[in-house]
């Protein structure tokens, strides 16, 4: 028997006997740092109790900055939630080593049947969870636009009081006078309210006179909410009690009233809007309504001014979210454990603004049979091209059958490109470098990307074959230093995004680094010591730049007919500021590729 | 039967000095038609049992003992081993009640071969280990030769010597104290409270998974 402390809150719920079972029922488990205790889709076998260290609940679909949804510490639960549900949704990955209680999932079964209330505990914080993860995904799109911070007294309007013993038509002048369309009603034992239609019920269905008294019509269930409270939970109150306005109280005492449409015209991103729709999308209809939003809400935040950084991240969780949720709809539950859909090019690197084309793969795990796999797979593109991602011009899209492979063909065909080294199979390899699963089991990119790793981050030859490409494109500076200024603009995607983001990989390769987006990459590559943190964040400013102006120009596009997406800045149409920061950027990205030919010894080719 | 067999039996043996190696494969033959045969096989698996124990000597010893078998993983404390081996009538009540009490054993048993003999058919043929190991081995190669006629056949592993090879590794002029608790705190293994045998078994255990752990990230 081991001396676990089950003085805390779900084991206070079970009988003595009860948890003596558990003493006597539980082994010790041991973790070391970064190992993965639970994986997604694995089915939950048992409990884990923290005594000591810390364990991170992961969202492996989900960018890196994004992906922690949980932590846990010392004497904290997880995996009874995995056990109830039968798999396990999200990735528990050990962040420190850590000894962990186990209660096998049988002894945990028995405890439910015999303790109702130790039971309903998990189902409550199980929907207690979900409802945070929501919000916390909804809010996340307002935190990008600057509104986290927006609390409920922001937004309140002053409340209007009349007396309970008013007649209706005084309250119905009242209103008027003040353009409103709901009144507090004050009783001294309690506050009510009044909106028109409580009036207009009032007087046409249940026969209330002119001079009934207010009391009469008014409501008094109100929804409260208080002036320190976040705007948001202001709106998640209204949406889940269907009522158009909320109260404010503070400490028993009326401070205000807060209006829907004062809210929604707060929220105007309208980024929750669409992280909430796709969130509650029961079908692919509702998941297209909700995925051609995005534009739109690129736009918004554009207008906004939000940092690129974030908008890429929040829309880079959002197509994970919409792909993984059009997964979920199409393949069958038992292939998902047994498969992982990757996204991979400016996608995989969370890059993209606009919906790019979809490269995507898929990874088998070795001895998986899935009959209609084609059909399928098939069916997926269709989807997503239903979805708004148009389909890819070089077909590297899962209905493809070179994109969909198992384990160990992807292993045998990282050993054929990395042999060939001609154009072609370094750009698979640059592809293949920035995949990033979406949807399935993450484990299996995982084994894909470490032998990728494997094989070619101590290949100096591949390496510097691999980072020639980052120099085939001239960096649009004249001799002097510089801006050229053709008439046709400059191609800011050739001078400028791809040698940094094709650098940037290559150092990734050799460095090992599992970070996809480039910017992530970059502050990997700095806590490494193989750039210094300075450069690093320069070449990060100078990729935003550049992404920006490149932005700014395809919205401007977006609303012409023209398919073709131009990448071309014209000089001599930015200000003098812009054009003075461009060029500053551009010398960065010379600097950078001085560096990588001499580090991957490019000076001849 | 080839060299290279017979290479393979023993290549875990060869810490042992020649003569346990001769006795091993003596005892093997001898009890090749019994129902222990299967306990002087060579072990295949990842598991390991981890052994502690606490005796009392005197005319009439009482042993209490706990193993725990632990997988690369985990220690299965749930399904542990523990019990006191003494002759309940004739031993001295008070010697019993004081093993009761501080090494939290729960049943008393007589040593003999059938209870003897489930608890070598809990062990099997996995390797021990323990801190301090010999001396566990010592008593229970006491017991195991009176009650079922053969000593203890299994690969062992002694944490403490482990630890000790361990850390002059790092501190080649390093002090060794021979205390688990010391041993503990020195590698951080978090401290669980323990109580009894199971409490060193499990102990030892943890230390055991903590330094495999140090030694592979060095190799």
């Amino acid at each position: 028997m081991i001396e676990v402390d089950l003085s805390q809150l779900p084991f206070t719920l079970i009988d003595e006997e009860g948890r003596d079972h558990v003493r006597r029922g539980m082994d010790i488990a041991y973790f070391d740092r970064d190992e993965i205790i639970l994986e997604t889709g694995q089915a939950g076998e048992s409990v884990f109790l923290i005594h000591k260290g810390e364990v991170a609940e992961l969202d492996p679909t989900l960018p890196a900055s994004s992906a922690r949804i949980g932590h846990y510490t010392a004497g904290d639960l997880f995996g009874a939630i995995s056990i109830l549900n039968g798999k396990s949704r999200y990735r528990f990955q050990a962040e420190q080593e850590c000894l962990c209680y186990v209660m096998p999932k049988a002894l945990f079964m028995k405890l439910c049947r015999r303790h109702p209330d130790f039971e309903h505990f998990f189902k409550q914080s199980l929907s207690h969870k979900a409802r945070l993860l929501t919000e916390k995904r909804a809010d996340g799109g307002v935190t990008m636009a600057g509104f986290m911070l927006a609390k409920v007294s922001e937004c309140m309007r002053d409340p209007l009081t009349v007396d309970a013993t008013v007649t209706i038509a005084t309250a119905v002048r009242q209103l008027n006078d003040s353009h409103a369309d709901s009144l507090l009603v004050n009783t001294p034992s309690k506050v009510g309210m009044v909106t028109k239609t409580d009036l207009l019920n009032g007087l046409i269905l249940h026969n209330c006179q002119h001079d009934s008294p207010i009391e009469a019509v008014a409501h008094f269930s109100l929804v409260t909410v208080t002036p320190q409270q976040y705007l948001f939970e202001a709106l998640v109150l209204m949406t889940r009690h269907k009522v158009a306005r909320v109260v404010v109280m503070e400490q028993g005492e009326l401070k205000g009233v807060v209006e829907l449409t004062d809210v929604l015209s707060f929220f105007s991103s309208r980024s929750y809007v669409v992280s909430l729709q796709v969130e509650q999308a029961s079908n692919l209809e509702e998941l297209a309504a909700a995925s051609q939003r995005t534009p739109e809400l690129v736009n918004a935040l554009m207008a906004q001014g939000v940092k690129l950084r974030f908008a890429m991240d929040l829309l880079a969780a959002l197509n994970g979210r919409i792909m993984n949720k059009a997964w979920s709809f199409i393949i069958p539950e038992e292939y998902h454990t047994q498969s992982c859909l990757m996204v991979m090019g400016s996608e995989g690197r969370g890059e993209q603004i606009l919906k790019t084309d979809q490269d995507n793969g898929l990874i088998l795990a070795d001895g998986c049979d899935w009959p209609a796999l084609s059909k399928d797979m098939n069916a997926l593109t269709q989807t997503l091209i239903q979805l708004g991602y148009p389909p890819c011009p070089g077909n590297i899209m899962v209905s493809n059958p070179e994109w969909v492979g198992s384990v160990s063909q992807w292993k045998s065909n990282i050993a054929k490109w990395v042999s060939d080294r001609d154009g072609d199979s370094l750009m698979k390899l640059a592809i293949l470098l920035d995949a990033h699963g979406v949807a399935g089991n993450p484990q299996l990119l995982d084994s894909v990307r470490t032998a990728l790793f494997e094989r070619c981050s101590r290949d100096e030859l591949l390496l510097s074959y691999f980072a020639r490409a980052a120099l085939r494109f001239s960096t649009p500076l004249t001799l002097f230093g510089s801006l050229k200024k053709p008439q046709h603009g400059i191609d800011i995607k050739k001078g400028g995004i791809f040698p940094i983001v094709h650098g940037v990989r290559t150092m990734a390769l050799e460095r090992r680094i599992n970070a996809t987006s480039t910017l992530d990459r970059l502050d990997a590559l700095a806590a490494d010591g193989r750039l210094d943190r300075r450069f690093a964040e320069d070449l990060g400013e100078a990729l935003a730049l550049f992404t920006e102006l490149r932005l700014r120009q395809q919205l401007q596009t977006l609303d012409e007919t023209s398919t073709q997406r131009s990448n071309r800045v014209v000089v001599q149409e930015l200000s003098s500021l812009e054009r003075d920061l461009l060029r500053e950027a551009l010398h960065i990205v010379k600097d950078f590729k001085q560096r990588l030919s001499h580090r991957y010894h490019l000076e001849y080719s | 039967m080839t060299g290279m067999r017979l290479l393979d039996r023993h290549v875990s043996l060869f810490s042992g000095s020649l003569r346990t190696l001769m006795q091993r494969e003596s005892d093997r033959r001898r009890w090749a038609d019994s129902p222990y045969a299967w306990l002087f096989q060579p072990y295949m698996g990842e598991e390991v049992v981890a052994l502690a124990c606490q005796v009392s000597p005197g005319r009439l010893p009482v042993v209490s003992l706990a193993a725990v078998v632990l997988s690369p993983h985990r220690v299965h404390t749930s399904q542990a081993w523990v019990a006191t081996f003494a002759d309940a009538q004739r031993a001295c009540p008070a010697t019993l009640r004081r093993h009761h009490r501080l090494y939290a054993t729960e049943s008393v048993l007589t040593p003999d071969a059938d209870n003897l003999g489930s608890l070598a058919e809990f062990i099997g043929n996995r390797p021990l280990i323990g801190w301090q190991l010999d001396h566990a081995v010592e008593c229970l190669n006491g017991l195991f030769k009176t009650g079922l006629g053969f000593g203890v056949p299994n690969a062992q592993v002694d944490v403490a010597k482990l630890h000790h090879r361990q850390l002059r590794r790092l501190h080649p002029h390093c002090d060794t104290a021979s205390q688990i608790t010391e041993a503990l705190a020195r590698w951080q293994v978090p401290g669980i409270q323990w109580l009894g045998v199971l409490g060193d078994a499990t102990a030892s255990a943890l230390l055991y998974l903590r330094l495999q752990r140090e030694m592979a990230r060095e190799a």
